[in-house]
């Protein structure tokens, strides 16, 4: 009787241990499995390539105005304008308190100042290339020095 | 014969035990592990909603960006507060509130009730960069509807030149114009920047920009700047 009570408790004990064992290798490898990212998942949170920017060799007169910003407010009388267009292009400002020209330097960019009036100022800017090509922006700025 | 069934009852009893007894364990100590991972989650939900809290201010400030809408007045409702502004032919939204500064065209301080469509004003405030395209105005002043500008540039290549009367004809592809150099600023490329020129470095066929007021209803331009592109001697 002693014997078989002995062996039934070592089965239970080995039943037991390979029970458990066996649900704790499960787990395990359930929680490894998770913790991996296939390479396909891996893609689909890769950033997309962004378009590299290419300029045609014989691309016509642009314009951007890099600053300040449309509807600006600015509390100086006078604002520096920076932007960018073809190089050595001629850039002719026209304000209301007067006219300024400036040419771009070999990288097409330039900067020019400006006087303002009180008030909303709208400023016409021109670039011209070597050939007279043109293209125009027109920018409004607020001088104002009341505290908002 | 009994006695031997009850051996074997004992036997599986006592091998059930053993077999249950550990599972039961793993299975308490399971539940008790995922109330920590619970616990944790929930302590570091706490943490970063309490940072994101801190920062979110000076994250509102970053993204709150200075702008002016500049035109006329198109629509105003005063219950909501909100007005349209016709800014270069496209619509902006503006709201206001009762902290919001109004001031009239004569400088006075005026009511919303005041404000006139059709009227040219200057909105001042906030746009929120992330949000949408509306102004929280906090300063509003009425003005003058701004003179257009009258001034236009021309881009062209020189003809005939009179240094007395210091008139040239500006050819610009079809068009042709006597532009009035008298009262204009001459300049040109130099080594360095601009350089300011004279009347008399201008030469036939030099290509320019000119800088003026047309007159109306003929070709003659009152220049006010003449910049010389290239001259056809390449002195500039």
């Amino acid at each position: 009787m002693r014997k078989e009570v002995a062996a039934a408790i070592f089965l239970g004990v080995v039943l037991g241990l390979l029970a458990m064992g066996g649900f704790w290798w499960s787990k395990r490898s359930s929680q490894e499995t998770s913790e991996f990212v296939t390479p396909a998942e891996e893609g689909e949170n890769t950033p997309e390539t962004e378009e590299e920017e290419s300029l045609s060799e014989d691309s016509d007169v642009f314009l951007e105005v890099e600053s300040p910003d449309e509807g600006a407010i600015v509390d100086s009388e006078e604002v520096e304008i920076r932007g960018k267009t073809v190089p050595e292009a001629v850039v002719v400002f026209i304000y209301p308190e007067g006219e300024t020209i400036v040419t771009a330097d070999n990288n097409g960019l330039f900067n020019g100042t400006v006087v303002l009036a009180g008030g909303a100022n709208e400023i016409k800017i021109n670039a011209y290339d070597y050939q007279g090509d043109k293209e125009e922006e027109i920018l409004t700025i607020v001088y104002s020095t009341a505290k908002l | 014969m009994i006695k031997n069934s009850g051996k074997l009852a004992t036997l599986f009893l006592l091998a059930m035990f053993a077999l249950f007894a550990p599972l039961a364990v793993v299975a308490s100590e399971e539940v008790t592990g995922e109330d920590e991972d619970q616990q944790k989650a929930d302590q570091l939900r706490k943490e970063v909603e309490a940072i994101l809290a801190e920062t979110d201010g000076q994250e509102s400030e970053r993204l709150l960006a200075k702008r002016a809408f500049c035109g006329n007045l198109v629509t105003h409702k005063e219950d909501a507060g909100q007005l349209v502004i016709d800014v270069r032919d496209e619509e902006k939204v503006g709201q206001y509130d009762e902290e919001t500064v109004m001031v009239g065209i004569d400088r006075e301080s005026i009511k919303p009730q005041d404000l006139e469509i059709g009227s040219y004003v200057v909105a001042m405030g906030y746009l929120n960069r992330s949000g949408p395209d509306e102004l929280q105005i906090k300063r509003l002043v009425i003005q003058e509807t701004p003179a257009p500008l009258v001034k236009e540039s021309f881009f062209g290549q020189v003809g005939d030149i009179s240094s007395e009367e210091k008139v040239f004809i500006l050819n610009q592809g079809e068009n042709v114009y006597e532009v009035l150099a008298g009262e204009a600023d001459l300049s040109y490329q130099g080594r360095d920047d601009v350089a300011a020129g004279k009347f008399d470095q201008l030469e036939e066929e030099d290509k320019v920009v000119v800088v003026g007021q047309r007159e109306d209803g003929n070709g003659r331009v009152e220049a006010s700047k003449i910049y010389i592109f290239a001259s056809k001697t390449g002195d500039s």
